[in-house]
């Protein structure tokens, strides 16, 4: 399985890793960052460019040695903007798409989009939940016309740390 | 070598030397050992910088939701320094699922 974290699961890892484990998102973030075996983590270029030219404190390389960098690609943006029309924000939007239409290489990346999008917003997995298939069609209508490996790229599960790791 | 004289008080001075001799460490090691990872950055301290403008004690009284804000900031930044890099797919890329 592959797994794009949002930002915020990130962030809830820095507060774990600096001690202060009293959320229960951080604990769970924290625990989907170190547990052996949940599958590929991948964080948003984004996410990369804060841990590395931002956040200054060591414990940062704990999530950069775990998780790896997720590429937008050709279809990113064009499917942000149909999935901003269903109602998402900019930033969330982008992360959706980036998760159907991302891929791990700048250069002839090996994977097409991730089947996890973690989330800790439960406003952002209600909405996406809400409106999933009216989005699916037209996932499908515009994959119909697309080439491989598009042709075969596919909506991820929203789910937060503690439903990934149930 | 260099030398540094450090004062306690009594009491941390005692728990000190009780905790030394509790995992075998003569005081002196202990020390050696402590500055050593601290020097590494593997101990932080409240007054050491997070992130430009903020420390790791000021980081770490922030409000959820100011920590929040904090990231919506930093990921803008961000967005604007790598916004532009697009990747590659091969053509026999594995689609999830």
């Amino acid at each position: 399985m592959r797994y794009l974290l949002d930002k915020n699961v990130v962030r809830y890892c820095v507060r774990g890793l600096l001690g202060d484990l009293q959320q229960d998102d951080v604990r769970f973030s924290l625990h989907l960052l170190l547990a052996p075996g949940p599958g590929e983590l991948f964080i948003s270029l984004e996410t990369v460019h804060i841990l590395e030219h931002i956040v200054s404190v060591p414990q940062r390389r704990v999530i950069l040695r775990r998780t790896s960098p997720f590429f937008p690609a050709r279809y990113t943006r064009r499917w942000a903007r149909r999935l901003r029309e269903a109602n998402f924000d900019r930033e969330d939007a982008y992360l959706l798409s980036l998760a159907t239409f991302g891929t791990d290489r700048l250069k002839e990346g090996r994977i097409l989009g991730v089947d996890v999008f973690v989330t800790c917003d439960l406003a952002l997995q209600a909405r996406y939940q809400s409106v999933q298939s009216a989005v699916q069609k037209r996932l499908q209508h515009m994959t119909a016309q697309l080439p491989p490996p598009y042709d075969g790229a596919i909506m991820p599960q929203v789910q937060t740390p503690h439903e990934v790791l149930a | 070598m260099s030398t540094i004289t450090i004062e306690l008080d009594p009491q941390l001075y005692q728990d000190f030397v009780a905790h030394c001799e509790q995992v075998g460490l003569e005081s002196d090691t202990a020390l050696r050992r402590l500055v050593e990872k601290f020097t590494a950055g593997e101990y932080l301290l409240d007054e050491m910088e997070l992130a430009p403008g903020i420390t790791v004690g000021e980081y770490l009284r922030l409000s959820d939701e100011d920590e929040a804000t904090l990231w919506d900031e930093w990921y803008a930044q961000a967005h604007r320094a790598v916004g532009h890099i697009t990747g590659e797919v091969s053509p026999d890329a594995i689609p999830a699922g």
